[in-house]
């Protein structure tokens, strides 16, 4: 160990003196408390943000219960009790009466309302509300803490309780408009529209190409009754691991170009594999495949 | 790390790393200052979990920095009164401001990059930052991580896939000296 040279600025110098101290105070009493009251490392596990969205299955629960009950206690904190979703209306009136300047919309499955329906505010008070737990000593339903003392003139608690879906809950300020039904989306997966093809159950599957020549591999390929296309790949300087594509063609390259991966495109929602197979070429051969920083086999197990 | 004089040692090795690391994410010097403590506070109360052979102390010290400065955002994210949080600050003098300035101003390029890779999937963008933008080695950014070397190259791989363009544009150079420990 050499120690840096480097002077410290004035701030550094007086961190390392407290830490210094901070350390000294360790040895000697334990647990020592930390120079600092704030805590920064225990990290709430608060869901924050303008949108707080929690999936929570939207099971009707009947029997003889209310379908909701929202109670006020003497400092103002309201809790509301749901367990039938579908008299938001109601429910927006019961927590109304209560002090709470809310919405309620109800949204059928694969239904959301159409988004922006007012300004989301940014700065939520932190006990403001906490996302919904479930109700004590009950299977079905949920209730939800609401801090009347917290809200801002102007500003509404936009609730959306979904069927089978979840719920989200954002407080918005100055005017908010009606919930008008849209479709949702589908949940969306960013997915390439391929894959790798020399894996189990792919249509190369027991055939590695990594490392060969083009010559060497695309009969093979052909043979299965596949077409090829070409990646050329473009590689960063010293080939760290990595790589960019150059362009992709259909013109076959030279046979002596290396493979380094073959991959599959596929399509539709069950990813249906093409027939065409993306092959990764680089013109010249380098030492270490550059799909793997290294050898396949260190990253993909023989035999998957 | 119970040694005050070789704490001393490793403070004045890694703090501006680690305060350059933390500039790479948040603009505002006090911040930086703030944090960085943070970052070494949590690694004297922590140094329990180093391991050396899982990489150098700078990647350890990084993957706590992500912690601290994750957690930060996400405090920020709720925080209204902020008045408590400037009262609770250590002072910085003018001179203090204007060598986190230079480190702030020096980071944008980074933090332009931090932007673009923003929106990827959580586990894709710790592997890219850590390497692209912090410039650990993918073993160090994978012991950051405490993920699996191949399962770092395999995510760096498709996050060049999803970003050709800015890991084109720019490779950063290592923005730490790999320590002998």
């Amino acid at each position: 160990m050499t120690t840096s040279e480097r002077r410290l600025a004035g701030f550094e110098e007086r961190q390392l003196a407290e830490l210094k101290e901070h350390i000294a105070a360790r040895s000697t009493a334990a647990p020592a408390r930390r120079p600092r009251g704030r805590l920064l490392l225990a990290a709430a596990a608060v869901a924050a943000g303008v949108c707080a969205a929690v999936a929570i299955p939207a099971v009707f629960g009947g029997g003889g219960e209310s379908a909701y009950a929202v109670t006020r206690d003497a400092n103002g904190v309201v809790y509301a009790e749901l367990r039938d979703f579908r008299d938001a209306a109601g429910l927006s009136d019961q927590l109304r009466r209560l002090g709470v300047p809310a919405i309620v919309d109800y949204t059928p499955e694969g239904k959301m309302c159409r988004e922006p329906r007012g300004k989301h505010v940014e700065d939520i008070p932190r006990d403001l509300y906490h996302v919904p737990e479930s109700i004590p000593g009950e299977k079905h339903g949920w209730r939800m803490r609401i801090d009347t003392r917290l809200f801002k003139p102007g500003q509404t608690f936009v609730w959306t309780i979904g069927k089978n879906t979840s719920t989200s809950t954002i407080l918005m300020e100055g005017p908010v408009g009606p919930c008008e039904l849209v479709d949702a989306p589908e949940p969306k997966e960013i997915r390439p529209p391929y894959r790798l093809a020399t894996t189990k159950g792919r249509s190369l599957a027991g055939y590695r190409v990594d490392e060969k020549t083009v010559g060497e591999v695309v009969p093979e390929i052909e043979k299965r009754g596949l077409k090829v296309v070409y990646v050329i790949m473009a590689l960063p300087p010293g080939n760290p691991g990595g790589f960019g594509e150059l362009r992709v063609q259909k013109a076959p390259v030279g046979e002596d170009w290396t493979v380094w991966e073959a991959e599959e495109v596929i399509e539709g929602p069950e990813d249906t594999p093409t027939g065409v197979i993306r092959l990764l070429v680089t013109k010249e051969h380098h030492d270490r495949n550059p799909v793997y920083g290294g050898p396949r086999d260190a990253v993909i197990p023989e035999g998957s | 790390m119970r040694d005050p004089e070789a704490f001393e040692e490793f403070y004045r090795r890694h703090t501006e790393s680690v305060s350059r690391f933390v500039a790479r994410r948040v603009t505002d010097p006090h911040t930086v200052a703030d944090l960085t403590m943070e970052v070494f506070l949590a690694a004297v109360d922590t140094a329990g979990t180093y391991r050396p052979e899982r990489g150098s102390q700078a990647a350890w010290l990084y993957g706590i920095a992500r912690n601290v400065v994750a957690t930060e955002h996400r405090r920020a994210a709720r925080e209204v009164h902020k008045a408590d949080r400037a009262a609770g600050r250590r002072p910085l003098d003018a001179d203090d401001i204007a060598r986190l300035e230079e480190r702030i101003d020096a980071e944008r390029d980074a933090r332009r990059l931090l932007s673009a890779i923003a929106a990827l999937p959580k586990g894709l963008r710790a592997v890219a930052e850590l390497v692209h933008l912090d410039g650990l080695p993918v073993e160090e950014a994978a012991a950051a991580l405490r993920i699996r070397v191949g399962t770092a190259r395999v995510r760096l791989h498709r996050v060049r896939r999803l970003l050709r363009t800015e890991f084109d544009a720019r490779r950063p150079e290592p923005a730490i000296a790999k320590g002998t420990s």
